[in-house]
């Protein structure tokens, strides 16, 4: 009888349900390698982990240097010394943030926000984010109070916000501030409604917006019960509020932070500023404006490109005058844009004329070594390239006038990102320009044949912008030369005699996938050509077979777009569909073939 | 040993029943397209037939979100987020299990519209976007743009904002072009940072000729040098 209830147990067991949380679960202390323990005080929070996969670690060394606490130095000395720093970049952070969603904003509700960000600094992290511990390799804080789930200053947990945290968001200091203020402001505005503070009661507002950061959306209230089984977090921040206790370690309470908040908000890399203002413009500097262009001054007036990245170019070209520029930039006064000339330089003209051996957009290069390709230049790593592979160049960066260190974004099958390729001394070590067609192209190469994937179709424009003919959806033609032009590389085909197209974006509004498809001599794989059932108005992929899997792009069903797709493989009841550039899976049921 | 017997076997055909609850979605699952005949009387049998399963279901999300209120359910609470984030995953997988099934059955029914503007509106980003997942297989209506509108591309969440744009895709009308130009135009001047960039990323399959003007005027005064460029990038095609 025992025998035959335990046979009864066990097999009905193996028919409960599984009730556990979804399997994309972080498991603790995910990615969290070489863990080095801290102490809970300002700067130096346990724990702090390797941080390479999420940030190339140059660039936090060389951007970010203000904001590591270093642990070989002096602890008090380095104490005073991060916290003054780290304050000015906070507020600076919170600042910029609530003046952007708030257009007009009181002083004293102001003051409170700042105050606000500074105790959330305070409460979730000791103020710690980058920590270079004995070892010597920079690391970055996972709060040993949430399992290593909480990055960084504002702890961005990585169960809530995993893709902030997969590219490298929540490792960027700045940024880490940015999207956890997003959420924390939300939250402000909502406490009104929610019915735990009253609109200009600032302070009950800031308690609710801790709650909600801390426990969840939900908790928005929960700073208003005593007992409630978190209520001690609520009462640390609070307190932490009220008491200030960082000002005991602050040297200067109007620092300026050495980092341009908005340059780095704007995706910019190399955002380092002097604090200090020009009378009058100098000759060897360069200067950002109201606009966000940045301007070198030359011959009685300022010279400028869109983009921060090609500041090394203007600095180039400046030759001697810039001996001493070594990549920070000077905000530009005022009145400096009413009284001057300015004028719009070509990043490619400048950039190519006067760097060593730096490749154009669309041609191919040979990389000589393995390569890792990341998300932006100092961002999250995607993969790794193999040596003597060929990759198109899409993009350039060139950081460093003085050593014309040069970044190239490029496709390497289904990634888009860059590599690093060197400085003018060696960059022949790290690739070189070949004839050879890149696989993974997608600006064609003179003589291909591209299909146009714009369901709207393409215009046909001649030298002079008239009007000539449209291309429809899957006409194929051939292209005879490419150029590139602007600050978003925007590409144009000439198809013919006085025929040009626009083939889209290569730079960082990349679309060039989206307009024409490039056609290749290489095996094709066997497809179907198929679309969605007719009343599906639109689907997600997935990166692999199953439900579970993250998600990899959408397809239009037929009410939305008349595009087609290629079902390529096959998974059990599940499809690998391609259109252009979107590749995923998509259950078979969804899908009728043409 | 009587009572122990009686109480086993009790327990373990409670427990097996919900077993079968629970793998009651993966077989509605199971009703391919080519189940749904034309046959309005056999729609209507299969409709309600479901209709007990749906009942549970829905019962099934109506005690999660008592949950939420409690906070005396049986999840997980080791730290001050892990509770709301097991009920709000819970939530969310039966969200999607509803998805699926309107999906299959290919249903559209102003409950699922109702459904999906009720789950839309909880501040927790991985509910809206299963919720949204329903309205996405809803057709169109004015209520509905609204609260994504409001719920969605209002929201400080890009990945959640990406999958709202193409739900707007369903709106391209000249009477809902205006509500989407207005619900752009407040978020590019005061909404999230990164939210505000992939609009400005995603404006081009938004532009007509009766906003190119407004969106024109406003990238040659606002001063976040990303959106201006991605706009005028958009303008110039």
């Amino acid at each position: 009888m025992k025998r035959i209830m335990t046979l009864i147990l066990l097999f009905l067991i193996t028919l409960a349900p599984n009730v556990t949380a979804a399997p994309d679960d972080t498991p603790d202390w995910w990615n969290c390698n070489n863990r080095t323990s801290g102490e809970w005080k300002f700067g130096r929070a346990p724990d702090v982990c390797d941080m390479d996969s999420f940030i190339d670690l140059n660039y936090v060394n060389n951007e970010f240097s203000d904001f590591v606490f270093y642990d070989s130095e002096d602890r008090d000395s380095e104490r005073e010394r991060y916290m003054t720093e780290v304050h000015a970049l906070i507020n600076e952070v919170a600042n910029y943030y609530y003046k952007k969603r708030r257009s007009e904003v009181s002083e004293a509700e102001l003051q409170v926000f700042l105050r606000s960000a500074l105790s959330i600094g305070h409460q979730e992290s000791f103020w710690s984010h980058y920590r270079t511990p004995t070892h010597g390799k920079v690391q970055f804080m996972r709060s040993g109070g949430d399992y290593g789930h909480g990055h960084g200053m504002f702890q961005v947990d990585d169960r809530w916000h995993f893709p902030a945290i997969k590219d490298g968001t929540a490792a960027n200091i700045v940024m880490n501030m940015i999207y956890s203020l997003e959420e924390y402001f939300d939250a402000w505005e909502r406490a009104p409604a929610a019915g735990c503070a009253a609109e200009d009661d600032y302070e009950a507002r800031g308690r609710s917006a801790y709650s909600a950061f801390n426990g969840g959306p939900s908790r928005i209230c929960r700073w208003t019960n005593p007992n409630d089984r978190w209520a001690r977090n609520d009462k640390g921040w609070w307190s932490k509020y009220q008491n200030r206790g960082w000002e005991n370690y602050i040297q200067d309470f109007d620092k300026v932070s050495s980092v341009d908040v908005d340059c780095i908000v704007q995706g910019n890399e190399g955002c380092l500023r002097d604090s200090d203002d020009d009378d009058e413009p100098q000759v060897g500097r360069i200067y950002k404006s109201e606009a966000g262009k940045f301007c070198s001054f030359t011959n009685g007036e300022f010279e400028c490109v869109s983009l921060l990245q090609d500041a090394s170019c203007l600095a180039l070209k400046g030759g001697d005058d810039f001996a001493n520029y070594r990549g920070r930039f000077r905000r530009m006064p005022k009145d400096f844009e009413d009284e001057y000339n300015f004028s719009e330089i070509d990043r490619h003209e400048v950039c190519h004329n006067f760097s060593n051996d730096l490749t154009r957009v669309s041609k191919s290069i040979k990389v000589l070594k393995n390569i890792n390709l990341r998300k932006s230049p100092a961002g999250a790593w995607l993969v790794t390239i193999p040596a003597n592979r060929v990759v198109q160049v899409l993009d350039f960066n060139l950081k460093s006038s003085f050593k014309e260190e040069r970044y190239y974004k490029v496709k390497y099958k289904n990634h888009i990102g860059f590599i690093y390729a060197g400085n003018k001394e060696d960059s022949k070590s790290w690739s070189l320009e070949v004839s050879e067609k890149a696989e993974d192209r997608t600006i064609a190469a003179n003589s291909d044949k591209v299909r146009v994937v714009e369901e709207s179709g393409v215009s046909v424009y001649s030298a002079d912008g008239t009007l000539l003919r449209e291309l429809v959806l899957d006409e194929v033609i051939e292209v005879m030369d490419s150029s590139v032009l602007g600050s978003l590389n925007e590409i144009r085909y000439a198809i013919g005699n006085d025929e040009f197209v626009k083939a889209g974006f290569s730079g960082d509004l990349y679309n060039l996938e989206e307009v024409f498809s490039v056609i290749k001599k290489t095996r094709t794989p066997v497809y179907r050509v198929a679309s969605l059932r007719k009343k599906t108005w639109w689907k997600k992929l997935r990166l692999c077979p199953s439900k579970k899997c993250k998600k990899s792009g959408s397809l239009k069903g037929p009410r939305l777009s008349k595009k087609t797709f290629h079902v390529t493989s096959h998974q059990g009841d599940w499809l690998l569909i391609e259109q252009g550039s979107k590749k995923g899976w998509l259950r078979s049921k969804y899908v009728v073939y043409q | 040993m009587k009572k122990l017997f009686v109480f086993t076997i009790v327990g373990l055909t409670a427990l097996f029943l919900s077993s079968q609850f629970f793998e009651s979605s993966s077989k509605s699952e199971d009703l391919s397209v080519s189940s749904i005949t034309s046959d309005k009387t056999q729609t209507k049998t299969l409709r309600s037939v479901a209709s007990v399963e749906l009942g549970q279901k829905l019962k099934q999300l109506d005690d999660l979100e008592n949950c939420l209120d409690s906070r005396k359910c049986g999840f997980s609470n080791s730290d001050s987020r892990e509770y709301d984030l097991e009920v709000g995953r819970a939530i969310k997988v039966e969200l999607e299990k509803l998805y699926e099934y309107i999906s299959d059955e290919e249903i559209e029914d102003e409950w699922v519209s109702e459904l999906g503007r009720r789950y839309i509106q909880f501040e927790d980003g991985h509910i809206k976007e299963a919720a949204l997942m329903l309205l996405s297989t809803q057709a169109p209506s004015d209520k509905n743009l609204e609260v994504v509108l409001s719920e969605v591309i209002s929201f400080h969440s890009a990945p959640l904002v990406e999958l709202g744009l193409l739900e707007l895709t369903k709106y391209k009308t000249p009477v809902w072009n205006r509500r989407i130009d207005e619900s752009f135009m407040k978020n590019l001047n005061s909404g999230s940072l990164v939210v505000r960039q992939l609009l400005a990323k995603k404006i081009s399959q938004f532009l007509t000729n009766d906003n190119r003007a407004m969106y024109k005027e406003f990238a040659a005064t606002t001063n976040d040098s990303k959106v201006k460029r991605y706009i005028e990038a958009a303008l110039s095609k």
